[in-house]
């Protein structure tokens, strides 16, 4: 087949000058002054508390739309109704509308005066401007991510499975335990490693909503942007870093548990 | 045009695929690569092809080695398992693609190619089929649609890799003779890949075995049907029973009886095999032939099988067609006596004998 | 049992998706149609318009073209390291917008490793348009690359085998055999990345110089008229964005429906 030298030399090319190197400026970047200055850097309460709340309202966030995607992914899949059509397109919207207008329009909502605050504020309930926005912007972000990598395996898997079940003499609960949720389950962690690694580095619709408070409500995208405008190059580098570092660690452990799920299986 | 391979080998990373590879396929020839998967006789044909290069060896095309040159320069018709028709192309544009993409001064006219897209459909049996598309058609039909649209370029040689491997059986015997009728007519050298023995057989003036790399036996299928070179080949050719005998002064012994006498003196260790329906069922009261019980009955129509125990232990199946079942079945503890008809002889130091009693 | 999560599903989808979007028109149209119109035709609006187009004018056809040779390369042929191709390729969906914006001002930014080779040039690139180019070809990276990688294993290389052994050369097999097997696929997965790139906030954030009418997008126009309290200004460009977010979700479940064969989803 002709063509590979082109092919792989265009690709190299293009993914050198576009990711790799740039990449690379931001490791020398930030380890250009030695492990321990970075570290230094990193160890600051603002920081600290701006990486736990990105990391652990993408996990939250993550967690809650794999149960609610899943849900919505059944319903598309196993039952007709009126407007499915609809809702099926309007699940990638999140995909499709830009993060700004996202994070515009959750304030609007869930703000003091807004459609959704005006009635749980009086309730003790607040939502925008604190931590609970970041959790709900980021809900909004990554559901897609759980709801189309859970579709496809469901559709596949075939109705004959359950019924097989059944007429072994298995309740509904069994069926689903026993037959669909092993089948489902590396599909869903495929999706939940998705929407972590989409939510940790989620920006524009966050940080209408989030306030930003130091210590509070700033995320650790927000706060590289903040140093990058005070011109710390050295400190936004190390966030940058770090993030990656702890999405890479992340994303490795859920590849190993997704490597242990399926061992045994073809 | 004729096909000779000389010394060819061939490794993927450190596993050998092909090792000394010999073969000559006369002009007009159609020569069937027999063999399980794994064999390498794919790969052989696709490096016939230019679609792999040999480490080593010579791939001659009526005497010039084409081994570097590329696979569009071949002017080879290649036949895929799986078709391989463009999808997104009519029949017309499938057949027409080889002419259509050729320089414009070697490009024939377009109402040239219209005639001979319309020839060679009438040749396949599809005349009526232009305007359809691949996936409007049975698995026959695109089969067809294939060869016509490797016929186009005018081949040289034309190469066929399992082309009725992805057919159901009627289909597949239907699509047999018409092929080898079309070959014979065309008088196009040709070259089969297979994995089934009928097929290799019933179409081949010549079949290759091939296993692990290597051809164990070229010859005509008689030849290889009823002289198998060696053990492998008998038992690729199926159905042959694994008996362990002695050769001692010319007579074949197992246990103590005689099986047959040879023309050999040696006296060693070496391996009987028999095909289960070139064994003939005698009475219990025959003369000769050897003692055996049936353990098992199993009607099948044109025949019925039997297992067997030996006298001296080992098992035998058998198949008795029809025609010579006289009366009732055998049924399981019954005793006859069996009468081997055709059957070879191997060992190492006997070397190998085929035998017919009688 | 099904009509509870048919209930739980629809409710979720109300919630997150549907009520956001009323949201944004709502919220465009509180003062009526008329400041509606003036406030999508305000210049700095059209600039930012032209120069959103603009970028997804180069960024697409340029991650179009390198993504088909990437996918040429690694799906044609098996080759040492592919693997890890293939994984450096999504790399920039695992990593923070943000992030992709800082990478380029810490190698082409007047500070960044690049910056005073630049600067002696008299070239500017960050805080100027093609540095939000670059921070876009970035976050848009892996789109096209993706959806034509699957289809064209899948496809396999018998056809484009068979037409080598019918005479065609290199170009003639790529033009004739592969190209309309895979056309639908990479109209799709330009419409992905031409949707990204039109709506991509975090990354042109940080490249860019914030400077109205020069280097400003429709999402960075958002933000500025938000943060200046316009807010009906502000959602009225922002409904603009959604209203593009929503052709796009239809043309996507168009292709999605009519050639699902061709584009490999099933």
């Amino acid at each position: 087949m002709p063509g590979f030298g082109l092919a792989m030399g265009v690709t190299l090319a293009w993914l050198g000058l576009i990711v790799l190197i740039p990449l690379a400026a931001l490791l020398a970047k930030s380890l250009g002054n030695g492990p321990a200055f970075w570290w230094q850097t990193l160890a600051t309460p603002r920081v600290a508390a701006a990486l736990e709340l990105s990391f652990f309202s993408a996990l939250a966030a993550a967690a809650v739309d794999m149960v609610f995607g899943l849900i919505i992914a059944w319903v598309l899949v196993r039952y007709r109704f009126p407007g499915r059509r609809i809702v099926d397109a309007l699940i990638d919207l999140p995909f499709a509308l830009p993060t700004a207008v996202a994070g515009i329009t959750l304030t609007a909502l869930y703000a003091g005066n807004g459609w959704l605050g005006r009635y749980l504020e009086p309730l003790g309930i607040q939502i925008a401007f604190t931590r609970v926005g970041v959790f709900v912007a980021l809900v909004f972000v990554a559901l897609p991510f759980i709801v189309r990598t859970v579709q496809p395996v469901l559709q596949d898997l075939d109705k004959e499975y359950e019924e097989a079940a059944a007429s072994l003499g298995a309740t509904r609960w069994q069926c689903f335990w026993r037959v669909l949720w092993p089948a489902l389950l590396p599909a869903l962690l495929t999706g939940f490693t998705l929407a972590l690694a989409r939510a940790v580095g989620e920006y524009g619709s966050v940080i209408f909503i989030a306030g930003n408070l130091p210590m509070v409500s700033e995320i650790a995208p927000l706060l590289i942007a903040v140093k990058l405008e005070q011109y710390d190059y050295v400190g936004a580098a190390a966030i940058g870093t770090a993030m990656l570092l702890i999405s890479f660690v992340l994303l490795l452990g859920l590849n190993l548990l997704q490597r242990w799920l399926r061992r045994g299986r073809m | 045009m004729q096909v000779g391979i000389q010394s060819l080998s061939k490794s993927f990373g450190s596993t050998r695929v092909l090792s000394g590879i010999e073969l000559e396929v006369k002009e007009g020839e159609f020569c069937a690569l027999l063999g399980p998967s794994g064999s390498g006789k794919t790969t052989l044909l696709r490096i016939i092809a230019g679609l792999e290069f040999a480490d080593h060896g010579k791939v001659l095309f009526d005497g010039v080695d084409v081994a570097n040159r590329e696979a569009r320069d071949r002017q080879v018709g290649f036949v895929f398992q799986h078709y391989a028709l463009f999808r997104h192309m009519t029949v017309h544009d499938n057949v027409a693609f080889g002419l259509q993409i050729r320089s414009r001064a070697k490009r024939p006219a377009r109402a040239e190619i219209d005639r001979r897209v319309g020839e060679l459909l009438e040749l396949v049996q599809l005349a009526g089929f232009e305007g359809r598309f691949p996936d409007q058609l049975s698995g026959g039909q695109r089969q067809r649609v294939a060869l016509a649209r490797a016929l186009a370029i005018e081949p040289r040689v034309l190469l066929l890799d399992e082309p009725f491997g992805a057919l159901d059986a009627r289909v597949r015997r239907e699509m047999r003779s018409w092929l080898r009728d079309l070959q014979r007519k065309l008088n196009l050298t040709s070259i089969l890949v297979t994995h089934d023995q009928d097929e290799a057989l019933e179409l081949a003036d010549r079949v290759a075995v091939m296993e692990q790399g290597q051809v164990l036996q070229y010859d005509v299928p008689q030849q290889v049907y009823d002289r198998p070179a060696t053990p492998a080949v008998y038992d690729f050719l199926g159905g042959a029973n694994r008996l362990a005998v002695r050769v001692s002064q010319g007579r074949v012994l197992l246990g103590n009886e005689v099986v047959a006498v040879l023309a050999a003196a040696d006296d060693a260790a070496a391996q009987l095999h028999v095909r289960s329906h070139d064994i003939q069922l005698l009475p219990a009261d025959a003369a000769a032939g050897l003692q055996a019980q049936v353990l098992r009955a199993t009607w099948g129509g044109a025949s019925t099988h039997y297992d067997l125990r030996l006298a001296e232990g080992s098992t035998v199946e058998v198949d008795q067609p029809r025609w010579a079942q006289s009366g009732q079945l055998l049924a399981a503890g019954d005793t006859v006596r069996l009468r081997l008809e055709r059957f070879g002889v191997f060992g190492p130091v006997a070397g190998s004998h085929h035998g017919i009693t009688g | 049992m099904r009509r509870l999560l048919i209930g739980i599903a629809l409710g979720f989808f109300a919630l997150f998706l549907l009520l956001p979007l009323v949201v944004v028109f709502a919220e465009a149209l509180t003062k009526g149609i008329a400041p509606y119109f003036t406030a999508i035709v305000e210049p700095d609006a059209i600039a930012a318009l032209k120069l959103s187009l603009a970028i997804v004018a180069i960024v697409v056809p340029i991650n179009a073209l390198c993504g088909l040779c990437a996918a040429w390369a690694i799906a044609k042929f098996r080759f040492p390291g592919r693997s890890l191709l293939l994984a450096l390729i999504d790399l920039p969906f695992a990593v923070s917008p943000v992030i992709a914006g800082l990478v380029y001002v810490l190698l082409l930014g007047s500070r960044g490793v690049l910056g005073p080779l630049l600067q002696e040039w008299d070239i500017q690139i960050i805080f100027a348009v093609p540095g939000m180019v670059l921070a876009t070809l970035f976050v848009t990276f892996p789109f096209v690359a993706r959806e034509l990688i699957p289809l064209m294993e899948q496809q396999g290389n018998d056809e484009e085998h068979a037409a080598r052994l019918l005479g065609a050369n290199g170009l003639q097999i790529f033009r004739r055999v592969t190209l309309p097997n895979i056309k639908w696929a990479l109209m799709y997965g330009a419409l992905l990345c031409g949707a990204r790139a039109l709506g991509e906030f975090g990354a042109v954030s940080v490249v860019s110089g914030h400077i109205r009418g020069q280097t400003n997008t429709l999402p960075l126009q958002v933000e500025i008229l938000y943060n200046e309290y316009q807010f009906q200004a502000a959602f009225a460009v922002a409904s603009m964005l959604a209203l593009f977010a929503l052709i796009t979700l239809a043309v996507k479940a168009l292709l999605e429906r009519r050639y699902a064969r061709e584009l490999g989803h099933h």
